[in-house]
């Protein structure tokens, strides 16, 4: 795999975006000056603001795919996931109220 | 009476690890992995070749068999589909007539039982609670994820069996493909990367742990009651999915953290479950001696910690032939066991079970290289080539059966300087610089090196070592290593081999990284011509590439 090939990967892997032309051109220089380091570049992505912004977002989510598989014995729908995402990130709803509103619904009812 | 044990997984999509292991009257023991002769690692397909090359042992054909067993329970589902016909046509499509095989009524005995059987068989306990878990299985007709067995006098009966929602292994398979390397293969690599986030954060460590505590079987709801025998009764309290590579929760760890951590907490998550689930089985059974079986218990980290927790108020046995290339075994064992009621193997043998390979058999073959091949006294010229740095494959007699290198199939070099690890790793195996390499260590050294030395000859039990900085090559960044501990009668020109550079070498399994243990000649100089290892000693040989 190329070195272009391979930070690409890592990027998507991290943002689930190609990084812009800029960035690539960035992270290859990095990438180079630091013994062709993966692990650096990794390190340098997830320090990054951009990251810091994007974690709170996936911590989120993963609390909420937890509740779901624990709950309701199943992965969240993307609605589901969506709605409770805005309720806890823009309402600042707590995990509590998710876990509420998982156990009177009539899925987890139906059970 | 000569009886043929397989582990073989057909059809399915899930075979790996096929094996072959022949009993004979006399008790003799020979056993081989497909993958040995078909040069695919983990090969899961039909044993034609192993098969093949058990019957050459003593000049046998199909027809001389009289009893075919094997390790892999059948669905209850799949029953009425008559799988043993698809398992005998299926050797029929591999060069073997359909009716050999058939005609001898292929008697197939349960998985996780057969695990049993074969940590059992290797324990010398009389008494003993067995604890098997693994990725799955088939026992009674249904699909499981281990078993608890309690073995007495050589008897065996179930006493629980765990669903396969509650898989240990396949949890943790499913990790390991989030860390990038692959199920059924990776594990080892899970396990060794988990020390790496040693200097990461505490903070995202307990984090990343709580939602590990959320992911994994939960086995607090387990409660193990003595009543009588032993009994194994309660609930598991968890979701009943079968966590996967697609399980939400996984993929947004894998952005959330990097692959250390996860292997971290991973690696701590299910040793904190064994150790949980271990003190209840001790506390209300009262057994004093404990079988650990299945693939989970490749995991040598876990089972030192299991041992550190619980080996000094009771016997463990950590079965070396755990994964399911042990059930061939297992299976020709649990068939000797039905026929004659007895157990036709010693405690702790060694498992040096497969071919060995005259020394006319290593010229014909080197006859094809363009090497330098001499005879020498192997012994001397091993101390010799290890004390001056060298890196060599050492190929002696039968091949070890199972997934180690012991002494037989092994590459060595001196474990006191870190220079051997990069080499090794780097220009031999061909593989990632960050993992370790495991010692041989002589019984009498094992004391002054480890901490809480037990004797441990097969590479399955991790120790702390006394003085880590004194044998970089084969510590790990946590100070952990995973020794084999020799018995001079074990192997003795090994022992002498290892006795002469200081009682302690670098052993690793003589083969390329994704390539099987090397078992012929030529796969030996093959590996040689494809690496950059100094020199080979196979039987009274020394060879070399010609400069």
């Amino acid at each position: 795999m190329s070195d272009k090939s391979q930070i690409s990967e890592l990027y998507w892997m991290i943002f689930n975006e190609k990084p812009d032309e800029g960035m690539q051109k960035l992270l290859l220089k990095i990438f180079n000056e630091q013994n062709n380091s993966i692990e650096y570049i990794e390190n340098y992505l997830r320090n990054s603001n951009k990251f810091k912004k994007l974690s709170i977002e996936l911590q989120t989510e993963l609390e909420i795919s937890e509740l779901y598989y624990t709950l309701l014995n199943r992965k969240p729908d993307t609605e589901g996931l969506y709605f409770f995402k805005n309720q806890l990130i823009n309402e600042k709803k707590s995990i509590d109220w998710v876990k509420e509103s998982i156990i009177n619904s009539d899925e987890y009812k139906s059970r | 009476m000569n009886i043929l044990g397989i582990s073989h997984l057909e059809p399915s999509s899930f075979g790996h690890y096929t094996s072959v292991a022949m009993l004979d009257d006399d008790s003799n023991l020979f056993a081989i992995s497909e993958e040995r002769y078909s040069r695919i690692k983990n090969d899961g397909g039909y044993p034609s070749k192993a098969i093949q090359i058990c019957l050459n042992q003593k000049n046998l054909r199909l027809q001389n068999i009289d009893k075919i067993a094997v390790g892999f329970g059948l669905e209850k589902q799949h029953m009425g589909e008559k799988i043993e016909k698809k398992f005998c046509s299926y050797a029929k499509d591999s060069g073997f007539k359909k009716t050999s095989i058939e005609r001898k009524n292929p008697l197939f005995y349960d998985h996780q039982y057969i695990h049993a059987r074969t940590g059992y068989a290797l324990s010398g306990f009389k008494k003993a609670l067995i604890i098997c878990l693994d990725g799955g299985g088939v026992d009674n007709g249904e699909p499981n994820s281990g078993g608890m067995f309690l073995a007495d006098s050589g008897d065996i009966q179930p006493i629980k069996y765990f669903p396969m929602y509650h898989s240990l292994g396949l949890t943790y398979g499913a990790i390991t493909e989030i860390c990038g390397f692959t199920m059924s293969e990776g594990e080892g690599k899970t396990m060794t990367l988990a020390p790496m986030a040693k200097n990461c954060n505490e903070e995202d460590k307990e984090k990343i742990y709580q939602h590990m505590c959320r992911i994994f079987p939960n086995f607090k709801g387990t409660n193990v009651k003595s009543n009588g025998g032993v009994t194994f009764t309660g609930k598991f309290l968890h979701d009943t999915t079968v966590v996967s590579v697609e399980d939400t929760r996984l993929l947004l760890l894998k952005r959330l953290y990097h692959k250390n951590l996860i292997a971290w907490a991973t690696q701590k998550r299910i040793e904190d479950i064994l150790i949980d689930f271990v003190s209840k089985a001790v506390e209300e059974t009262g057994i004093k001696n404990i079988i650990f079986t299945g693939g989970i218990f490749l995991n040598m980290i876990m089972n030192m910690k299991i041992q550190q927790k619980f080996g000094d108020k009771i016997n463990l046995f950590f079965n070396p032939l755990c994964s399911d290339h042990g059930n061939a075994i297992g299976a020709a064992l649990e068939q000797y066991y039905q026929d004659t009621g007895k157990n036709p193997i010693s405690p702790y043998m060694p498992l040096y079970l497969g071919s060995s390979h005259s020394n006319e058999e290593v010229l014909s073959s080197a006859n094809r290289f363009n090497f330098k091949i001499i005879n020498v006294n192997k012994i001397d010229t091993a101390i010799d080539l290890i004390e001056r740095g060298k890196v060599i494959g050492w190929f002696q007699g039968r091949s070890e059966f199972g997934p180690r290198g012991l002494g037989n199939r092994s590459i060595l070099s001196l474990a006191t300087d870190e220079k051997y690890k990069d080499t090794v790793n780097e220009k031999v195996k061909k593989r990632e610089a960050w993992r370790p390499f495991c010692p041989t260590i002589i019984e009498e050294k094992s004391e002054e090196i480890l901490v809480n030395s037990t004797y441990a000859p097969y590479m399955i039990l991790g120790f702390e070592m006394k003085n880590p900085e004194l044998y970089p090559a084969v510590c790990h960044v946590d100070g952990t290593t995973r020794p084999q501990i020799l018995k001079k009668d074990m192997n003795p020109d090994f022992y002498q081999v290892v006795k002469g550079v200081g009682g302690i070498v670098l052993n690793t399994s003589f083969n390329l990284a994704g390539d099987p243990i090397v078992e012929t000649p030529h796969d030996a100089l093959m590996t040689l011509k494809n690496s950059e290892m100094d020199a080979i000693i196979i039987n009274d040989f020394l060879v070399e590439k010609n400069k």
